[in-house]
């Protein structure tokens, strides 16, 4: 009898703690902003802890740090669901409590949970590969759900041009992914139709988590002349495993971000994440200053940065004439 | 306010997904892996279509289709006897290819342009704030669900199921057809399961097809905490503990949220640490209880010392 009544007793006033906790926590907040007064109030919301992800959020606050908005201007508020879609919903009402003055959502689940709250916060969303087709705008020019952004479009023409250049003579491409990831299915798509009008063979190896790369890796070699590997993060995590694979095998890996270049695949043609995270920046910086979300056009993010890893280079034995290095950044395996 | 209310909606939402999860949890005694799956399977078919205009129908969809889920897995447990968690690992992974063939073999769908069920409503209901409209529809849902279940455990082959659960052997001895029973109930908990994932997709306006990664963890801790808080005897009262467990998860979380004194990265860590803390309670009262008596004890033997 004593324990039921105690444990009723508890649970009361755990519920009403947790209340009041969320409750209280709104008012200091508001109490703060109100203090500060011209402080300004920055979200950051991302689903899953990767890389990519990383440089695009440095790049976004650096940029703002560099244009004046410093931390002395600005608060930012960063949020991470690590990994748990359930957790997303939650982060962007608390975005949207907290009263920030906008938020910046990194790829496309999160950019599409917030704009589906359908809030007065103003959204920048960073590297969404299909922004239209992901609900957040209608058309690219005039955003019109309160929310612009930049899409990250790989450029697949460029990529395998470059394959062209430096490794001469492919006839069979690789194509490794994981099908979790629309943007990367959306690469390979492109990828599948470039290759079939150049009249060039693939093969397909799909995963659908990491434990499975190496095995995916191991079964192209020897069916394969490159691989190609779209902007896909659980492949991009792997990188340094399959870029093993491939080194032995003496097979250059074609990627799709620069980061997968310093974790040991051969080359690609990119934007890097850092710099898509600053032009995100710069549209914030531009909403700052006046101009509605709607006259803030979106915006296709060129990449134009050829990147190679030497270490990789050298382990293929590709030489490379001094006009072609002209126009390249290399890189090294980087430690982590 | 907003988060307030936004955990609410949440975790009445999540209210049914813990009421599938109880089901083959603690009536059947058995974690059912197959959850991770079914709900995406839910999410998957509602979102696809919401899109092509009928959003109530996704809910049916789902509704039949977590059933069938739910039967492939009983089958294998019972049929061709492969150890039960096994059996819903097995559904599970299966079922991710299965999902993205229901969303036309993308990992993401966008509902934003859609008219989900929330809208439908509110459009009904023009008075009715957008976020009221949405609590609205999450509790008529989610009440309804466990009406029904309440109602169908009190049946005769409702009771069979629970006595499956408590005593196999009994109830085989009573011939009764254990198998069915199994695959019934593992039926039945994932249509409820995936129904969340439905409503899930037309309240979030998207799907993706990593949207139930750790969603067991989700039920299961709701179950817990629910029984903790608030553990009666009778199905009826479990089934409203586990209801409220499921609310009062989606306030941990938010508390978590709302933490801004610790960096962004120790959400997990924090939000395991209130779980753990909500879960120890009765353990907590236990062992308060036993000093108290020990006090008391010794009190006495001092008294009767000093005489």
């Amino acid at each position: 009898m004593k324990t039921s009544m105690m444990k009723k007793i508890l649970s009361a006033a755990l519920c009403t703690s947790m209340f009041f906790g969320l409750t209280a926590c709104g008012n200091n907040t508001q109490q703060q902003s109100d203090a500060d007064g011209e402080k300004l109030k920055v979200g950051i919301v991302q689903l899953i802890d990767n890389g990519a992800f990383e440089d695009m959020r440095d790049g976004f606050i650096q940029e703002l740090q560099d244009k004046g908005y410093g931390e002395d201007k600005v608060e930012i508020i960063y949020k991470n669901a690590q990994g748990d879609a359930t957790n997303l919903n939650t982060i962007c009402q608390e975005m949207v409590d907290s009263q920030v003055d906008l938020v910046a959502t990194i790829a496309t689940p999160a950019s599409q949970a917030m704009v589906a709250m359908e809030s007065d916060v103003p959204i920048v969303f960073i590297s969404v590969s299909n922004p239209i087709g992901a609900g957040l705008l209608t058309t690219m020019e005039q955003p019109d759900k309160n929310a612009t952004g930049t899409s990250n479009a790989i450029p697949i023409e460029d990529i395998f041009a470059l394959s062209d250049d430096l490794t001469p003579g492919m006839q069979t491409y690789g194509l490794l992914y994981c099908t979790n990831e629309v943007n990367s299915v959306t690469t390979i798509e492109n990828a599948k139709n470039y290759l079939d009008e150049k009249g060039l063979q693939y093969v397909e190896q799909i995963v659908t988590n990491s434990s499975e790369v190496q095995q995916a890796a191991q079964a192209l070699v020897g069916n394969v002349d490159a691989i190609f590997v779209p902007n896909d993060s659980v492949i991009q995590a792997a990188m340094p495993l399959v870029a093993e694979v491939a080194r032995d095998a003496k097979i250059p890996i074609y990627g799709s971000s620069a980061v997968m270049v310093n974790s040991g695949a051969f080359a690609t043609v990119a934007i890097t994440d850092t710099e898509i995270g600053m032009i995100s920046a710069d549209m914030a910086i531009a909403h700052f200053e006046g101009k509605e979300m709607a006259e803030i056009p979106a915006l296709v993010v060129p990449a134009n940065a050829i990147v190679v890893n030497e270490d990789t280079a050298e382990a293929l034995g590709v030489t490379l004439s001094d006009e072609q290095k002209a126009d390249i950044t290399f890189v090294r395996d980087s430690a982590n | 306010m907003v988060i307030l209310l936004g955990s609410l909606q949440l975790g009445i939402l999540y209210g049914m997904l813990a009421l599938g999860v109880y089901i083959t949890f603690r009536i059947m005694n058995v974690p059912d892996l197959t959850a991770e799956g079914s709900f995406t399977l839910g999410l998957a078919l509602s979102a696809a279509l919401t899109i092509a205009g009928h959003p109530l129908l996704g809910l049916g969809a789902a509704l039949l289709a977590g059933a069938a889920a739910g039967c492939v897995t009983g089958l294998l447990h019972t049929k061709l006897g492969i150890h039960p968690i096994l059996s819903g690992i097995l559904t599970m992974s299966g079922l991710y290819s299965v999902n993205l063939l229901a969303m036309g073999n993308s990992s993401n769908l966008s509902l934003i342009n859609s008219t989900s069920i929330f809208k439908m409503v509110g459009t009904l209901l023009p008075f009715l704030d957008k976020d009221m409209v949405k609590l609205l529809v999450a509790l008529c849902f989610t009440a309804l669900c466990a009406l029904l279940l309440i109602l169908f455990f009190k049946t005769h082959i409702g009771l069979c199921i629970r006595a499956t659960g408590d005593n196999e052997d009994m109830v085989r001895a009573s011939s009764i057809h254990v198998d069915n029973t199994k695959i019934l109930a593992l039926a039945i908990s994932n249509a409820i399961i995936a129904c969340t994932g439905a409503l899930i997709a037309q309240y979030q306006s998207f799907a993706d097809i990593n949207s139930g990664v750790g969603i067991l963890v989700v039920g299961l801790a709701s179950v817990i905490i629910g029984e903790v808080l608030l553990s009666r005897r009778t199905l009826t009262g479990n089934f409203l503990a586990v209801l409220l467990g499921a609310i009062i998860y989606r306030f941990i979380i938010a508390l978590a949220t709302k933490y801004t004194i610790l960096p962004a990265y120790m959400l997990k860590l924090v939000s395991a640490c209130i779980v753990a803390f909500a879960l120890s309670l009765p353990a907590m009262q236990k062992s308060l209880a036993m000093y108290k008596t020990r006090k008391e004890a010794q009190k006495h033997a001092a008294a009767e010392t000093n005489f």
